[in-house]
């Protein structure tokens, strides 16, 4: 643990290329230290809108250099005037999900059969569009990830869908986080309903992310950060959102 | 703290009559009940859906959903704020229509069971929490949460709240005509009410003061 602390940037991509699990063992990782930090009081990061701008833009810029399709909106409207957006086309294969997996929560699955029936069709891998935006939330002081995805018939992609879209590793992890890890909120701009990846924790993953940095500058070679850039890389893998490391690459060359 | 019990008191218990009737065939079903504002479409519901049973076909029943004068209700809000934003001239008891098909998922969150609204339930109290308790240590001013003070210890009223997010709502002078009823919990406050009362009296249980400005 103390030598993830000393080598905080890309916790996600670093594992990633050792283990090729990135997200399992950093969100884990991560949960773990949240927790710790949590116990011992620590306060969590407080990302300002000037600082979330300031990332905004920052990736932006990176996304455009190597064609990462990020776009920024501007508006004003309330608790935000700008957010990111990314829309992907991706070929799901959904698993039948929850099966061979812990018994225990077995009986809540019974009304989904339908679904699990109509999954094991579809389980050749369909096209799915994926919409993210990520925007500030002024009340967490943090960024929020939101994101919507609809089928090629146009139908939206259902929570039970989605949570059968994950890798298995990823729906045992999440499975005791099923109702507050996702959830489906309104849209805070387009009030349209939008899946939400719930900001509680994202102070504290932020804080561990400030305290790597500091021991870094303490060894006084100063580490360049974008916390939105490392905050997404790590959570975004879980919704089927990859952050190119191209970005760890060029935030750090910015020097 | 919260002093005026009697106020308190008032809006916990407040209800509301709603008519619920089946959509398209019009079977001359229909159940009326009291509400309560706090509450949530959903946990309220059963009551309705089990009336309804023996009128639905059972193979094409959906989700349900309520519709008022063809605007989906969004079952995320408390009835009562949903009550307040039909404006204030709406007639009791308030007329719905119950959907068991076509549910409108562009515009509705689903509500699978009662875990999802006590989910959103929870969401919302954790967003009320990080906004009250946010470490003095990291306090960072951020300009559109709004204070009940001002800097020299004056309580900000709802006028000053509206004049800083939506100055539009206020009329021009006394002899301009109202454009915008602004309504909480069911009652036009006076404009002169300090934002601190209102947010102690007229919260709802998610810790939110759901302030509702309709067009007259």
């Amino acid at each position: 643990m103390s030598h993830g602390r000393r080598r905080p940037i890309q916790i996600g991509w670093l594992l990633a290329s050792i283990t090729r699990q990135p997200l399992i063992a950093s969100l884990d990782f991560y949960c773990l230290i949240a927790s710790q930090l949590q116990m011992a009081g620590c306060s969590t990061y407080v990302l300002t809108e000037k600082e979330f701008t300031a990332n905004a833009n920052q990736l932006i810029s990176i996304s455009n250099s190597i064609g990462d399709n990020w776009q920024l909106h501007h508006f004003k409207d309330g608790d935000v005037d700008c957010y990111l957006s990314k829309r992907l086309t991706k070929d799901l294969k959904l698993s039948p999900s929850y099966e061979g997996e812990s018994v225990l929560d077995l009986e809540e699955e019974n009304e989904v059969e339908d679904d699990v029936n109509t999954l094991s069709t579809a389980s050749v891998g369909e096209l799915c569009t994926f919409e993210y935006h990520v925007m500030y939330s002024s009340s967490y002081a943090a960024p929020v990830l939101y994101f919507t995805a609809y089928w090629q018939d146009g139908h939206l992609l259902s929570l039970e869908d989605l949570w059968a879209s994950l890798s298995k590793i990823y729906q045992c992890r999440l499975r005791a986080d099923r109702w507050t890890f996702v959830t489906q909120q309104e849209h805070p701009v387009l009030h349209r309903p939008f899946y939400q990846l719930h900001p509680c924790k994202t102070g504290l993953l932020m804080a561990l992310m400030r305290e790597c940095k500091d021991t870094q500058s303490s060894h006084g070679d100063g580490i360049i950060r974008n916390m939105l850039v490392s905050w997404l890389s790590t959570v975004g893998p879980v919704v089927h959102l990859d952050i190119p490391v191209q970005y760890g690459i060029s935030i750090q060359d910015h020097k | 703290m919260a002093d005026d019990r009697e106020v308190l008191r008032e809006i916990w218990d407040g209800k509301i009559p709603i008519c619920f009737a089946l959509f398209e065939e019009d079977l001359a079903a229909s159940v009326e009940q009291p509400e309560p504002l706090y509450s949530y479409f959903p946990l309220v519901t059963d009551k309705v859906t089990r009336h309804f049973q023996k009128f639905v076909n059972q193979e094409k029943q959906g989700e349900m959903w309520l519709e008022d004068e063809s605007q989906p209700l969004k079952w995320h809000y408390p009835i009562g704020v949903l009550f307040d934003l039909t404006g204030a001239e709406t007639k009791l008891p308030w007329n719905l229509s119950v959907h068991y098909q076509n549910f409108p998922e562009e515009e509705l969150l689903h509500c699978p069971n009662k875990d999802a609204v006590e989910s959103y339930f929870m969401s919302m109290v954790k967003e009320a929490d990080s906004l009250k308790h946010r470490g003095q240590g990291d306090f960072h001013f951020i300009q559109r949460l709004f204070r009940p003070m001002s800097e020299s210890g004056t309580l900000h009223t709802l006028r000053d709240l509206l004049q800083h997010f939506f100055p539009q709502a206020l009329s021009l002078g006394d002899n301009q005509p109202k454009r915008y009823s602004i309504t909480i919990q069911g009652i036009e406050p006076p404009l002169e009410t300090p934002v601190q009362w209102l947010s102690e009296h007229f919260s709802h249980p998610d810790n939110f003061l759901h302030i509702s400005i309709t067009s007259v």
